[in-house]
């Protein structure tokens, strides 16, 4: 078996094109407005003329390339191609503004790579076990992981915990504008546009929220320079040993975190990076050094974004319902092979679907190898001046938008969702909780009203007990405890 | 002050989207709660944690504290935006690779000046000039020939 | 620092040079009588994003029908809006210059039925049709429905708690609605997620739901499912022993068929749909082609222009009907 399996993988032709697609995934996952799908999706002609293990191979290369390449343009120019390097832009980018580009991207390179191999170990042994729980997940559970995800994020917030709410439920409302979900023919605050009738486009909203306020707010700063601290010329980068011991308990927790998360469809890389981040900083020993750009933090974030992808190939791989909305087209490429992914696949071609998950393995290591290899010359982005660098940024985020749907339409948000970001950010109200309100808000309305609907009412939902009651009760209950510990401190201190 | 504005405002929006919230369209057989209640929802939590934070801040007294938002319209900040604005703005009309490079340009000269007290020497003028001129056709032709994408045309038909 | 400069000032002249020689080769499209030739890339908009349902069959017959082509004929994905909108009216809006067509997804004459799209089929010229599918009816393989009878006969005993499973306005909505109205039962409507429809039933939280029989093959095959009824009047090849509409009684189902095709802007000259139309024949001919569609269960299915323009006057028809279902009067 094992030796069929090596048979399938093992060959130049497949090895090479997974390099390419590591290499150009790279590229589409750094430039804002290309991103995974994107990649796999003019990939597909090319498969076409492909045998089935070669197509595999370059577009299991893609996929792991795109969702690596977003770590290198969240870190140098605050960027988040995905909503899955968001988290990577609060310590990776900081960290590279103190000249210590090499450094981050090294430590996200192989956070990724831990991330990666965790989530294949779980695919390769519990595949069949795990896919269970993607069958056991109802509206109601669904509703009840993402709303508890959301509660999370702002409780673990502490201290900016109120401000994380207002700034997660403005989120949340901006996230209901356009043709309503469940029934498909309310317009909620289109204004009669049909371009609005999709609301804002998530990715838009990330560029528009990141990168924008930032390069306003440098134009003050024009005159320092980034030094980078001397590095030797190596033919590659590796974090340093200490390092990586230290990080080993954050890590595996991203990775368990992420390929959980990404099990789940509709959740993705951006929940489970976010999350994940706001976990490690809460059980921090120095939670306030979070954002300032330590290595934890990066160590985090990619660890679990990475995680996701394993995760998202089992539901795919074992039952035939993707994780997200990669693994959908990777599905019809697939499908284009001659090969339905699901449980026919499994049973009948074991070979088959164990060789798949061999190239992803595979994808993952090439990654690794890759970006250590091109970071010293990817991090030169950091030494250019800034007076060439602000505008082909600015140039970059305006093509990538108008790419992401062919539409000039998304422009005319996203200086508008600049100006709330650089609100948000200037007057510590956290950005984490309203992105991963555009994330989920759609997945929390659609599955709260499929419950109602299944089940009658809230209360008939809460009533079934369950994981979904259990998490429900959790995202009432944390917020409330939070506060009440919150007032006691207060307390405290008014009475010292 | 400025924050009690800005949690205002949000009020004031939040309240409108409620209000509106009754007229949408539903079908006979939704039996979901209908597209109006999800946000009715989030508005009532958004009304509450904003009034808790109102209080917050006058308990706190931290009325006089300084709310960011008014330098992003200031100086050099404001000729960005502006820029930025009108690119975006003339984008469509004007064609994707004639406004890009007239952005670049303009911008790329006023941040020079900016960051190092001075203009570019003319040999440097030109060599950015056409650099970034090649550069914008390179990106044109790279989204519109291989990725398929549409950039606008304009009217010199690119 | 001279190499560079001389490098770069090379390398733009070539560009320069390449593009307006490309400029001048459109420019000098010469007006002509007789059937029509083009000159520039035929541009097929697929108004939803890369990878889906509607793109992937549409780059198939791209490549199919660029062989038959003397120029490329190139998939662009201009997505936003609700059901495709803003691709249709980007195509809508463009020059009928036989430069940029759209493809018609299930979802165009049901949205307008709704009334949440404001064009119609008579806002462009019809070309053809190139493919359908077929909408199955599934349950568990283990369930005590054997037959569609047992299915209505449980709704009609227990009206309303029978959950059968759709995304809420698309085909296999109309679809239960279909069975409940001819059967005079009610089910109990559940809207289902896009990308984990075979879930809800794995884990049995609906009786039942409709898909494409493509989706839902690889269940019935691996021994999860059953199906109850395809919703066509021919049987479907490999799937003889499932019941059509047809046998079962049910009438009037012709509207319940994932057909897609493509549309022009309004406005384009006959010879230029009449050149589009025979590329679409040529390729839904094409035995490879054939062959593509059948691994994704999908069936090439050519349309003249006349037929399948009196097809989508047909189905704008039913829609617009149809949709008092869900709106009420």
């Amino acid at each position: 078996m094992l030796v069929d399996v090596l048979q399938n993988v093992v060959s130049l032709q497949n090895f090479l094109l997974i390099l390419i697609g590591v290499a150009v995934g790279n590229v589409f996952g750094a430039i804002p407005g290309l991103n995974a799908p994107i990649a796999v999706a003019l990939a597909l002609p090319i498969t076409f003329t492909l045998e089935t293990m070669p197509a595999i191979s370059l577009l299991m290369g893609l996929y792991m390339g795109c969702v690596s390449g977003g770590l290198v343009s969240a870190t140098l120019l605050r960027i988040p191609g995905t909503a899955a390097s968001v988290a990577t832009t609060f310590d990776g980018y900081p960290m590279a503004q103190q000249g210590r580009a090499t450094e981050a991207l090294s430590i996200g390179s192989f956070a990724s790579l831990v991330g990666g191999l965790f989530s294949f170990l779980c695919l390769v042994t519990l595949a069949p076990v795990l896919s269970k729980m993607a069958v056991g997940f109802g509206p109601w559970e669904y509703f009840a992981t993402a709303s508890l995800a959301l509660v999370l994020v702002c409780v673990m917030l502490r201290g900016r915990t109120l401000k994380a709410f207002i700034a997660l439920f403005m989120g949340l409302l901006l996230r209901t504008v356009g043709i309503s979900p469940v029934d498909g023919i309310a317009a909620r605050y289109t204004f009669g546009s049909y371009n609005m009738e999709s609301g804002f486009n998530l990715i838009v909203v990330i560029i528009g929220v990141f990168a924008l306020p930032e390069i306003v707010s440098s134009i003050a700063k024009l005159k320092e320079h980034v030094k980078p601290l001397p590095v030797k010329p190596r033919l590659f980068y590796l974090p340093a040993w200490g390092s990586i011991r230290r990080n080993i308990g954050t890590m595996l927790r991203g990775s368990v975190l992420g390929t959980f998360i990404g099990i789940l469809p509709g959740m993705g890389g951006g929940a489970a990076s976010l999350i994940s981040y706001a976990q490690a900083k809460r059980s921090s020993k120095h939670p306030e050094r979070f954002g300032t750009g330590i290595e934890e933090g990066i160590y985090s974030c990619e660890s679990a974004n990475n995680a996701t992808t394993g995760g998202a190939l089992i539901p795919m791989l074992a039952l035939g319902v993707p994780g997200d909305t990669v693994t959908a087209i990777l599905m019809g490429a697939l499908a284009l092979q001659g090969l339905t992914p699901g449980p026919l696949l499994s049973l009948k071609n074991e070979t088959l679907f164990r060789s798949i998950i061999y190239v992803a393995l595979v994808a993952n290591i090439f990654m690794f190898v890759y970006q250590i290899m091109t970071i010293r010359y990817v991090a030169k982005v950091t030494e250019m001046k800034k007076s060439y660098l602000f505008p082909w940024v600015t140039v970059f985020c305006v093509t990538g938008v108008i790419s992401i749907k062919n539409n000039v339409f998304d422009l005319i948000y996203l200086m508008a969702f600049g100006i709330i970001g650089y609100v948000l950010d200037k007057n510590d109200y956290p950005i984490s909780p309203f992105i991963l309100a555009f994330v989920l808000g759609r997945v929390v309305e659609e599955n709260l009203r499929r419950s109602v609907m299944n089940y009658g009412s809230f209360l008939e939902s809460f009533s079934r007990f369950g994981i979904g009651s259990i998490f429900v009760t959790l995202a009432v209950v944390l917020p409330i405890v939070s506060i009440v510990n919150h007032v006691r401190r207060e307390r405290t201190k008014d009475a010292a | 002050m400025g924050e009690i504005i800005f949690l205002a405002l949000l009020a004031i929006v939040g309240g409108a989207m409620f209000a509106t919230s009754y007229g949408f369209r539903v079908s006979i057989l939704d039996k979901s709660g209908g597209p109006g209640m999800f946000p009715r929802i989030i508005v009532v939590l958004l009304v509450v944690v904003v009034i808790v934070r109102i209080v917050q801040i006058i308990r706190r007294r931290e009325l006089n504290n300084s709310f960011a938002f008014l330098e992003m319209f200031q100086g050099k900040r404001l000729v960005y935006m502006v820029f930025t604005l009108v690119y975006m703005v003339l984008l469509p009309f004007v064609g994707y690779l004639l406004s890009t490079v007239a952005y670049l340009l303009v911008t790329i000269f006023y941040f020079y000046r900016t960051e190092f007290d001075d203009g570019m020497t003319r040999r440097q003028t030109v060599m950015v000039t056409v650099t970034n001129i090649v550069l914008a056709t390179a990106v044109y032709l790279f989204f519109t020939r291989w990725m398929n994408i549409l950039l606008p045309e304009g009217i010199l038909g690119v | 620092m001279k190499r560079v400069i001389l490098l770069v000032v090379a390398f733009a002249v070539a560009v320069g040079f390449a593009y307006a020689g490309g400029q001048e080769e459109s420019a000098a499209a010469p007006e002509m009588s007789g059937p029509w030739v083009p000159t520039e890339p035929i541009q097929i908009v697929v108004p939803f994003a890369a990878g889906g349902t509607t793109d992937v069959p549409a780059r198939i017959f791209a490549k199919y029908m660029t062989e038959y082509s003397d120029v490329p004929v190139e998939v662009i994905n201009i997505t936003g809006g609700s059901g495709g909108s803003a691709g249709a009216k980007a195509v809508q809006n463009a020059d009928p210059d036989g430069t940029m067509f759209v493809t018609q997804p299930v979802a165009f004459p049901m949205m307008a039925g709704l009334g949440v799209h404001d064009f119609t089929n008579e806002d462009f010229e019809m070309v053809g049709q190139w493919l359908n599918s077929t909408l199955a009816v599934v349950v568990q393989a283990d369930s005590d429905y054997q037959t569609m009878d047992d299915l209505v006969a449980a709704a009609r005993a227990n009206p309303g708690e029978i959950g059968m499973g759709s995304v809420t306005s698309t085909l296999p909505f109309f679809a239960i609605l279909h069975i409940a109205e001819q059967r005079g039962v009610e089910f109990k409507m559940v809207d289902l997620a896009q990308a984990q429809k075979s879930s809800e039933l794995l884990g049995g939280r609906v009786d039942g739901y409709v898909d494409a029989i493509g989706a839902v093959r690889q269940f019935i095959d691996s021994g999860d499912f059953r199906a109850l009824g395809v919703i066509t009047d021919v049987e479907v090849v490999g799937y003889e022993d499932i019941p059509t509409f047809d046998e079962l009684g049910f009438t009037d189902f012709g509207y319940l068929k994932q057909v897609q095709g493509l549309w022009a802007p309004g406005g384009t000259p006959e010879a230029i749909v009449d050149y589009v139309n025979n590329l679409m024949k040529l390729a839904a001919e094409n035995p490879d082609c054939q062959a593509e569609f059948a691994a994704l269960a999908y069936k090439t299915a050519y349309m003249t222009v006349d037929e399948y323009t009196a097809f989508m006057d047909d189905a704008y028809e039913t829609f617009a009907e149809k949709a008092a279902m869900v709106l009420g009067n």
